[in-house]
């Protein structure tokens, strides 16, 4: 026998009043976790996959879709680029780094992307096993990428003609897994990457008749010195370029010369972005306050609950009373009832968070190839956990002050009659 | 064992009541009657700590009852008085048994299981010992209530109205089990009623006019 026991007790004797205040609690809480988790969560993997990249170029489009094709790899790219007009950016002095990037094929959705080593090194990928790619047709994976497709090292695949997965599969040239990289939370960890030759060579094969076929040969011979690009790729294409430049002087002038100079586009990200997070906002922003709302009425559910039971149950109160329990043992019972259904809500709520975000991951990952982390606590669920706790405590505040002045003769010659 | 002296008590705006002293004698039950309105029940609430006189005493033991107040009178009340109201009120959510465990809980005292058992075995109902209040029969809740009444082993053993609402012969039988329950428990009892029928089985009487 223990208050806390009584009070739990005292609940439970009234299953639905007690259910109705715990359901409202929930559903309030559960939204505002679910929100806090999915605004962290994209910030999180916008913010982690675009850091050190202020540009991307690439063909005249949406800029939108071309940070979405480019950087995070869950749009349609925008078309392809010359490889001579991109080579321009790269000696250009304003350019700090650059990073060429050409979208083949893909397999079972994952996205094989021909690109050099210095894009695996943007992101701090490290080899886990194996080695870098050295031919054409030799693939490193990222750690997603391996572990969902069950590709080890030495394994073959057939991609698939572009980014569908039901794609023409190109069977005459298979790919090969030399490596895989460990994982870093980052659009790595879902691509296939390999050379830009790779890319490049397999549709040369496809189409014969076309006027890359030319500088087929030409080009094997050169294929030996690490897949490095060379003036004699002139006519190739790739699909976009990324960015670093040395200075943000440089977004005074670079995107509008590439924008207007040449047949290319260049799309700034922290503009792109912000504009994406700001059509975010205004969702999120709307649920939030209606998540609010529904915390601020299960409040008034549980005012309510405890009151009318109270009412209910003067006459025990006042027994109890009679039995020894001083105003001050019924107030805390009283607060504790309110306490222990914040409490339940509140657990319940977070743990119907995590059930959400582990569909809403277990979604993205089909459609983009992205994972969340859902499992951890943010520093705001502590503050909602405390405010919903406190909140209970309100709630409950004022049926526990008019239990506590319980008048005890009154309240008796009252059920008595 | 109860000494009350120039008990006084008035209602805002009523006029005051003035009780007889009363003075209870060990093994010796008392009977408190009155009609309607003689302050009857007032005077049982005074009694029981529930109210404070304005003037007068009310001695239990050593200690007296109008001078306590707050933390030290419920404790008082809970640890030396026992009460069994008219009808019998208890804490739903709690079983038969963690009803009577609950005596002992509010007034601070250590949980005392065993005479929990010990009290529904002799007073017939130790079989719901587990069930919930509300199952019981009236008589079977008045018995339970009774138990609890004398779990913290009260000197004082109050009853409100125990047999107004029984036919003759349950009126008999329940001024015998509060007369055993009281002896049991080495309390005093008194009963207050306005029910007549009581009258020949009690030496010591008080009537309030």
């Amino acid at each position: 026998m223990s208050l806390a026991r009584l009070s739990w007790k005292n609940l439970w004797a009234r299953p639905w009043a007690t259910m109705i205040s715990l359901l409202l609690l929930l559903l309030g809480v559960s939204i505002i976790s679910l929100l806090l988790q999915l605004n962290e969560q994209l910030d999180d993997q916008f913010k982690k996959n675009i850091r050190g990249i202020d540009l991307v170029v690439g063909a005249k489009g949406s800029p939108l879709q071309l940070i979405l094709s480019a950087v995070y790899h869950i749009d349609n790219p925008t078309g392809n680029i010359p490889l001579k007009e991109a080579r321009i950016l790269q000696k250009n002095p304003l350019v700090e780094s650059w990073i060429p990037m050409a979208y083949g094929d893909n397999y079972k959705g994952y996205r094989i992307l021909g690109t050099d080593w210095s894009y695996v090194e943007h992101y701090e990928g490290m080899l886990r096993e194996g080695a870098a790619w050295e031919e054409p047709f030799e693939t490193v994976l990222g750690a997603t990428a391996a572990e969902r497709l069950g590709l080890g090292v030495g394994d073959e695949f057939f991609g698939a003609h572009g980014n569908v997965a039901e794609g023409e599969v190109h069977e005459e040239h298979p790919y090969l897994v030399t490596g895989i990289l460990s994982k870093t939370e980052t659009a790595l960890d879902q691509l296939i990457l390999t050379s830009l030759n790779s890319v490049w060579d397999i549709h040369d094969h496809e189409e014969p008749a076309t006027a890359d076929s030319a500088h087929d040969d030409h080009e094997h011979d050169h294929e030996h010195e690490e897949g490095d690009i060379h003036d004699d790729d002139e006519d190739r294409d790739i699909t976009a370029v990324l960015i670093k430049w040395r200075n943000p002087m440089a977004m005074m002038t670079l995107p509008r010369f590439i924008n207007q100079e040449t047949s290319m586009q260049a799309a700034v990200t922290a503009i792109e972005i912000n504009r994406l997070f700001d059509l975010f906002a205004v969702g999120i922003t709307t649920l939030r306050g209606i998540a609010m709302a529904i915390v601020f009425i299960s409040a008034i559910s549980v005012f309510f609950s405890l009151y009318n039971s109270l009412r209910g149950r003067a006459y025990e109160l006042a027994l109890m009373r009679t039995m020894g329990a001083g105003g001050n043992t019924l107030l805390l019972m009283v607060l504790l009832e309110g306490f222990w259904l914040a409490l339940l809500g509140a657990l319940a709520g977070l743990v119907l968070s995590r059930v959400g975000m582990a569909i809403l991951s277990s979604l993205a990952e089909d459609a983009y190839r992205y994972e969340f982390v859902w499992w951890n606590l943010l520093p705001e669920e502590g503050i909602l956990f405390i405010g919903t706790l406190v909140v209970g405590l309100i709630a409950a505040a004022i049926p526990a002050w008019s239990a506590y002045r319980t008048d005890i003769s009154e309240t008796l010659r009252g059920g008595a009659s | 064992m109860l000494q009350t002296t120039a008990l006084q008590f008035s209602y805002a705006g009523s006029r005051a009541f003035h009780f007889p002293d009363i003075a209870t004698q060990k093994g010796s039950p008392l009977l408190v009657l009155g009609e309607s309105g003689t302050g009857k029940t007032t005077l049982l609430h005074l009694l029981g700590g529930l109210l404070r006189p304005q003037s007068g005493s009310i001695r239990i033991g050593d200690t007296d009852l109008a001078k306590l107040s707050g933390r030290s009178l419920d404790q008082f009340r809970g640890q030396n008085i026992g009460i069994v109201f008219q009808q019998p009120h208890f804490v739903e959510a709690l079983s038969v048994k963690e009803n009577l465990l609950l005596a002992n809980y509010l007034p601070g005292k250590k949980l005392d299981p065993s005479r929990a058992e010990d009290l529904l075995q002799k007073l017939g109902v130790s079989s719901s010992s587990a069930k919930s209040t509300n199952r019981l029969s009236v008589g079977e809740q008045q018995r339970v209530a009774i138990a609890r009444a004398l779990m913290n082993k009260p000197r004082i053993l109050l009853a409100d109205e125990p047999s107004s609402a029984l036919d003759d012969k349950h009126c008999e039988a329940v001024v015998a089990l509060l007369r055993e329950a009281a002896e049991l428990a080495g309390a005093s009892l008194i009963i207050v009623t306005h029910d007549n029928r009581l009258k020949s089985q009690f030496d010591h009487q008080i009537h309030l006019t």
